[in-house]
C-alpha cells in the first residue's frame, strides 16, 4: 500500500478519534439548558463553586506567567540557560497528581510544613476556599509547561540576536526582557496559555486534591453530580459541563487581547537599572520544593506510624509498598507504549501524506476535558464499545495525539530539504525516503514525542475512569484512589511508583538516541 | 376438611422441597464454573480490598467462578451506569455482576426494576443467618430476595481517653463539648456517606426516634422532624472544626485529623475500626469508641445482583460464599478486616460461634443499643436540605 493511501487511512482514524470534539455540542439542542442553567444558579453551591474555579484558573494562569516571565527572564542566553533548558522536559516530566500529592502531605493540616515550624500556629493549609493553594499549585506546574514554549519560540526565531545587539547598546536584562522579548514572545504564547487555561479550569484530580472542598470547584463539581442517582442532578451536571465550555470561550478572548496590554507602550530609549535577579533564587528554591515533596512521597511510603508533631516516621514498614498492585503498573505501561506509539504513526502518517490541514489536531488541549470524556462516554455507548483496555486506549489518543503532534510538526517541517533532494535524485522512491532517510533523521523527535505522549497518556484520569468503567486501573486512577481513601502510607507508595515511572520512561526516551546511534556522532 | 392428612403431606413435601432446592443449587453451580463476575465494591481500603481478593481466590479453586474485583469510589455512579445500560438497552450483558450496597442505592436499583429479583433466600447459606438483625429490610424497605446480607455495621465514634476524659452521652453533650473546646470536632461533608449516617444520628437522637423517621418522607413531616437538627447545627456548625468552612473529605482524612491531635474524635460505620486502625498503625495506641447512650444507628450491608449481568449464576455462587462460616469469620477477624457477622452464632458449630461473639477493647461496646435506620426516603431530602442551608460555606 502506498504511504499516501496509509496517510489517508490516518487521517479518517484520527478524525473518528475526534468525534467526541465534534459531538460537544450535541446535548445543547437534548437538554432544556436556559431551564437547567436558571436551576444551576439557584443551587447554593454554584456561586461559590464559581468563585473559586474563576479565581483558581486566573490566578494559577498569572503564577504560571509571572514564574516563566522570572524564571526566562533571569536565565535566557546566560552560560546557566541550555541547561536549564535541558532540565525543563524533566520537569514536564513529573505528574501532576505525584505533585499534586506531595504538595498535600506538605501543607495539610498537621502535615510536613506545620510539624517543621510547630508549635507555632501558621494556618497554611491546602484546599482553602479560595482555591489558592490549587492555583499556586497549578501555577508552578504549568509555568515549567511555558517555560519550555518560550524556550521553543527563542530557538526558532531572531530574538537572540535582537538580545545581544540590546546588551551591546548597554541595556540591561531587566529592560530588554521586558521591552524586546515580552512583547514580542506574548502573541505566541496565547495557544500555549489557551491550554493552561483550559487545564486549570477543569482539572478534576489537581482540584480534588489541592482545591476547595465546601464547595469544591465547579469541574468537581459538575464531576460528582454527573454520578449522582437523580437524574435531575445528572442533566445539571450536564448543563455545567457545558456552563465550562462557555467559560473557556471566555477565558479564550481575554487571553488573545492579553498582547494589546503591552502593545501600546513606545520605548523612550532610556536606560533602566534592572537585572531580574530574583530568577535565580525563585529557581533553586522551586527545584528544593520538587525535591522536597519527592523526598516526603518517599518517606509516607514506608512508613508504619508517623503521628504530630514527628517530623520523621515514629516506625518504618514496607507494607505499603508490599499492597501494591502490578495490573495498575502493566495498564499504565502497556496504555503508555501503544498510546505514544499510535499517535506518533498516525501523525506521521499524516504529515506525509502531505495533508495541510492538521491544525485541528491540536484541539483537545484547548477545550475543558469533562465534556470531551463525555462525549466520548456517550459514543462508547451509542456503538456498544465494552468499557476495557482498548477502549480506554481510544479514549486516551485524544490527548495523546496532539502532544505529540506538537513535537513531531515543527521537526518534520524542519528536515533538511537538500538532504532530502539528494536522496530523491538517487533515485530513492517515497517509502524508501520516508523509512531510510526522514525516519532516522526524525528519531530524537519521535523519541521526544514518545516520552511527551507516555506522560500524557500516563496521566489521563477522567478518560480512563470512564470510559473504563473503573475495571482498567493505572497508576493515576490507583493514586487517586488511594488519596480518597485517605491512608498517606499507601497514597506515598503509590504516588512513588507514579513519579518513577514517569522519570523512567522520560529518561529511557532521552536515551534511546544515543544509543541507536552510538557509533553515529552526527546523529546526537 | 379435617387437619389430620395435612401434616403426612408436608412431612411429605418437604423432603422434595429441599430436593428440589439443592438441585436447583446445583444446577445454579454447574452454570457459574468458568463464570467471569464483576463485583463492584467500594475499594477505599485495602484491608476490604485484599479480603475480597482472599474470598476471589476460594471460590475460584472451590466452585471454578472467577471473580474481578472493580474498586470504585461512589456505589451511586455505579447505580447510575447500570440504570444507563437498561437505557440504552443493555439487558443482559451489563457491566455489573455483583455490587455492594444497601439503603439509598439499593431503594433506587429496587424501584426501578434494575435488580435480578428472588435469589437471596435460595442460597444454602442463608440458612445460617442470624434473622434477629433486620436483613430482611435495607432502610425499611423490604430485599424480597433481590440482595445478600454480607455484614452489619454500627456507626462508631473514636476517642482518646488521654484527651477527652468522658465521652459525650448524647447530642446536647457533644455541643457542650464544642462550646468548650471550639474547633476539635468535625464531620464529613454531606453528601458522604458518614456524613449523612451522622446526620441521621443526630436527628433520631434530637427527635427522639420520631416515628414518622420510618415512614415514606412528606414535606410537612420532613419540616416538623428536622426542625431541632437545623437549629442545632446551626448552633454547632461555629464551632466545628474550621469553623465549618471546610470539611473533612472523608473519614480517612478525619482518622488521619484525629491521629494528629487536630480532632478529638473520629467516626467511622464499623464497630470495630478503632482495633484495625491502631493495628495498622494509623491511629496511636490506647483509642477507644463510643457511643451515644441511647444508641447508635446500625444497618446491615448486601450485595445484589444487576438484571442485566451475565454472570447470575456466579454470581450468586460467590454471594453464598460470602455467607459462608469460614467467610463471615475471617472477615469478622480483627487482623483481616473486623467486619460484623451476619451469621446466628448458634447455627455454627464449634470454636467458630465463641468468635463471632469477643469484641476488642477498643472497639464500640457490644452493649451499645441498635438504632434502626430511618426510612430510605429521608436521606435525599436530607442531604438537599443540607447542602441549601450549608453548601456554600458563608
Amino acid at each position: 500500500m502506498s504511504l499516501r493511501l496509509l496517510g489517508v487511512a490516518a487521517l479518517l482514524i484520527s478524525l473518528t478519534l475526534y468525534l467526541p470534539v465534534i459531538t460537544l455540542f450535541a446535548p445543547f439542542w437534548e437538554l432544556e439548558l436556559l431551564y437547567l442553567w436558571a436551576e444551576l444558579f439557584k443551587a447554593t453551591e454554584f456561586g461559590p463553586a464559581l468563585a473559586a474555579t474563576l479565581v483558581s484558573t486566573l490566578a494559577s494562569l498569572a503564577v504560571a506567567l509571572g514564574l516563566s516571565y522570572l524564571l526566562m527572564g533571569a536565565l535566557v542566553f546566560t552560560p546557566a540557560y541550555q541547561r536549564f533548558a535541558r532540565q525543563l522536559p524533566l520537569l514536564l516530566a513529573v505528574p501532576h497528581l505525584a505533585f499534586a500529592a506531595g504538595l498535600y502531605l506538605l501543607l495539610s493540616p498537621k502535615g510536613w510544613l506545620e510539624r517543621l515550624v510547630a508549635p507555632m500556629d501558621v494556618g497554611i493549609w491546602v484546599q482553602d476556599g479560595y482555591g489558592l493553594s490549587l492555583a499556586v499549585a497549578l501555577g508552578i506546574k504549568e509555568s515549567w509547561f511555558l517555560c519550555w514554549m518560550i524556550w521553543a519560540q527563542l530557538q526558532q526565531s531572531s530574538l537572540a540576536d535582537q538580545f545581544l545587539v540590546a546588551q551591546c547598546q548597554g541595556y540591561q536584562r531587566g529592560q530588554i526582557v521586558r521591552q524586546i522579548l515580552v512583547p514580542q514572545l506574548l502573541p505566541k504564547l496565547r495557544w500555549p496559555l489557551l491550554a493552561v487555561a483550559a487545564y486549570s479550569l477543569s482539572s478534576v484530580e489537581m482540584a480534588w486534591v489541592l482545591g476547595p472542598t465546601h464547595p469544591p470547584t465547579l469541574a468537581v463539581l459538575a464531576w460528582n453530580w454527573m454520578l449522582d442517582p437523580m437524574v435531575e442532578q445528572r442533566d445539571l451536571g450536564m448543563a455545567l459541563t457545558l456552563l465550562l465550555m462557555v467559560l473557556m470561550l471566555a477565558l479564550s478572548l481575554t487571553i488573545w487581547q492579553l498582547p494589546r496590554v503591552f502593545s501600546g507602550i513606545v520605548p523612550s530609549g532610556r536606560r533602566r537599572v534592572g537585572r531580574l535577579r530574583i530568577g535565580l533564587p525563585a529557581k533553586r528554591l522551586l527545584f528544593m520544593l520538587h525535591l522536597i515533596l519527592g523526598l516526603l512521597i518517599l518517606l509516607w511510603s514506608f512508613t508504619h506510624s508517623w503521628f504530630y508533631p514527628a517530623l520523621l516516621p515514629g516506625r518504618w514498614s514496607l507494607n505499603a509498598w508490599q499492597s501494591l498492585a502490578v495490573e495498575p503498573l502493566l495498564n499504565t505501561l502497556s496504555l503508555g507504549l501503544v498510546s505514544a506509539l499510535l499517535a506518533i504513526a498516525l501523525v506521521l502518517l499524516v504529515l506525509e501524506a502531505g495533508i495541510k490541514q492538521t491544525g485541528w489536531i491540536l484541539l483537545p488541549l484547548f477545550l475543558p476535558v469533562l465534556p470531551l470524556v463525555v462525549g466520548q462516554y456517550q459514543i462508547s455507548l451509542f456503538v456498544g464499545m465494552p468499557p476495557n483496555w482498548s477502549a480506554v486506549l481510544l479514549a486516551h489518543l485524544l490527548w495523546v495525539l496532539p502532544y505529540v503532534y506538537l513535537v513531531l510538526k515543527p521537526a518534520y517541517l524542519a528536515l533538511p530539504h537538500e538532504q532530502l533532494l539528494t536522496a530523491r535524485t538517487l533515485g530513492l522512491n517515497q517509502t524508501d525516503l520516508f523509512m531510510r532517510v526522514k525516519l532516522p533523521l526524525l528519531l530524537r523527535p519521535i523519541c521526544a514525542a514518545f516520552a511527551l505522549g507516555f506522560s500524557v497518556s500516563l496521566a489521563q484520569y477522567l478518560p480512563t475512569i470512564f470510559i473504563g468503567a473503573g475495571r482498567v486501573e493505572t497508576l493515576t486512577t490507583e493514586t487517586l484512589s488511594r488519596f480518597a481513601g485517605g491512608d498517606k502510607r499507601l497514597l506515598g507508595a503509590q504516588a512513588m511508583a507514579l513519579l518513577a515511572v514517569a522519570l523512567l520512561a522520560y529518561m529511557l526516551a532521552q536515551r534511546l538516541p544515543h544509543i541507536v546511534y552510538a557509533k553515529r556522532r552526527a546523529m546526537h | 376438611m379435617s387437619k389430620r392428612p395435612l401434616l403426612p403431606a408436608l412431612l411429605l413435601a418437604l423432603p422434595f422441597a429441599s430436593i428440589t432446592h439443592a438441585q436447583d443449587w446445583n444446577a445454579v453451580e454447574s452454570e457459574a464454573r468458568g463464570q467471569t463476575v464483576y463485583f463492584n465494591a467500594w475499594g477505599g481500603s485495602d484491608v476490604i480490598n485484599n479480603y475480597i481478593e482472599w474470598a476471589a481466590g476460594r471460590v475460584a479453586e472451590e466452585s471454578g467462578v472467577q471473580v474481578e474485583l472493580v474498586k470504585i469510589t461512589d456505589a451511586a455512579a455505579v447505580v447510575t451506569r447500570i440504570a444507563t445500560e437498561f437505557k440504552a438497552g443493555n439487558t443482559n450483558e451489563g457491566s455489573v455482576d455483583l455490587m455492594w450496597v444497601n439503603g439509598e442505592n439499593f431503594r433506587r436499583l429496587k424501584q426501578e426494576g434494575l435488580l435480578a429479583e428472588s435469589w437471596a433466600q435460595d442460597l444454602p447459606n442463608a440458612a445460617l443467618v442470624d434473622y434477629s438483625l433486620p436483613v430482611t429490610t435495607d432502610f425499611s424497605i423490604p430485599t424480597e430476595g433481590q440482595e445478600s446480607p454480607w455484614g452489619g455495621a454500627q456507626l462508631t465514634l473514636i476517642y482518646h481517653p488521654d484527651r477527652l476524659e468522658t465521652p459525650p452521652a448524647d447530642a446536647q453533650e457533644l455541643l457542650a463539648l464544642a462550646k468548650k473546646q471550639p474547633g476539635t470536632l468535625a464531620y464529613p461533608r454531606v453528601p458522604d456517606f458518614h456524613a449523612t449516617s451522622f446526620l441521621k444520628q443526630l436527628l433520631l437522637d434530637l427527635s427522639d426516634e420520631d416515628s414518622a423517621l420510618y415512614q415514606p418522607v412528606t414535606d410537612a413531616e420532613f419540616e416538623r422532624v428536622t426542625a431541632p437538627l437545623w437549629s442545632y447545627l446551626d448552633q454547632l456548625h461555629p464551632l466545628l472544626w474550621r469553623e465549618a468552612q471546610a470539611f473533612p473529605q472523608g473519614i480517612a482524612q478525619m482518622h488521619s485529623l484525629f491521629a494528629d491531635g487536630e480532632l478529638l474524635t473520629s467516626l467511622s460505620f464499623n464497630p470495630n475500626d478503632a482495633a484495625n486502625l491502631v493495628r495498622s498503625g494509623t491511629l496511636p495506641e490506647g483509642v477507644r469508641s463510643f457511643g451515644f447512650e441511647r444508641g447508635m444507628l446500625g444497618n446491615i450491608h448486601f450485595v445484589a445482583i444487576p438484571g442485566n449481568s451475565k454472570s447470575k449464576a456466579g454470581a450468586q455462587v460467590f454471594a453464598n460464599f460470602l455467607l459462608s462460616p469460614e467467610a463471615q469469620l475471617r472477615k469478622a477477624d480483627l487482623d483481616v478486616w473486623g467486619d460484623p457477622s451476619v451469621l446466628d452464632s448458634s447455627k455454627v458449630s464449634g470454636p467458630s460461634a465463641r468468635q463471632l461473639k469477643e469484641r476488642d477493647p477498643a472497639a464500640l461496646p457490644a452493649k451499645t443499643p441498635w438504632i434502626a435506620e430511618p426510612h430510605a426516603s429521608w436521606v435525599e431530602p436530607l442531604e438537599k436540605a443540607w447542602l441549601a442551608r450549608y453548601g456554600a460555606g458563608s
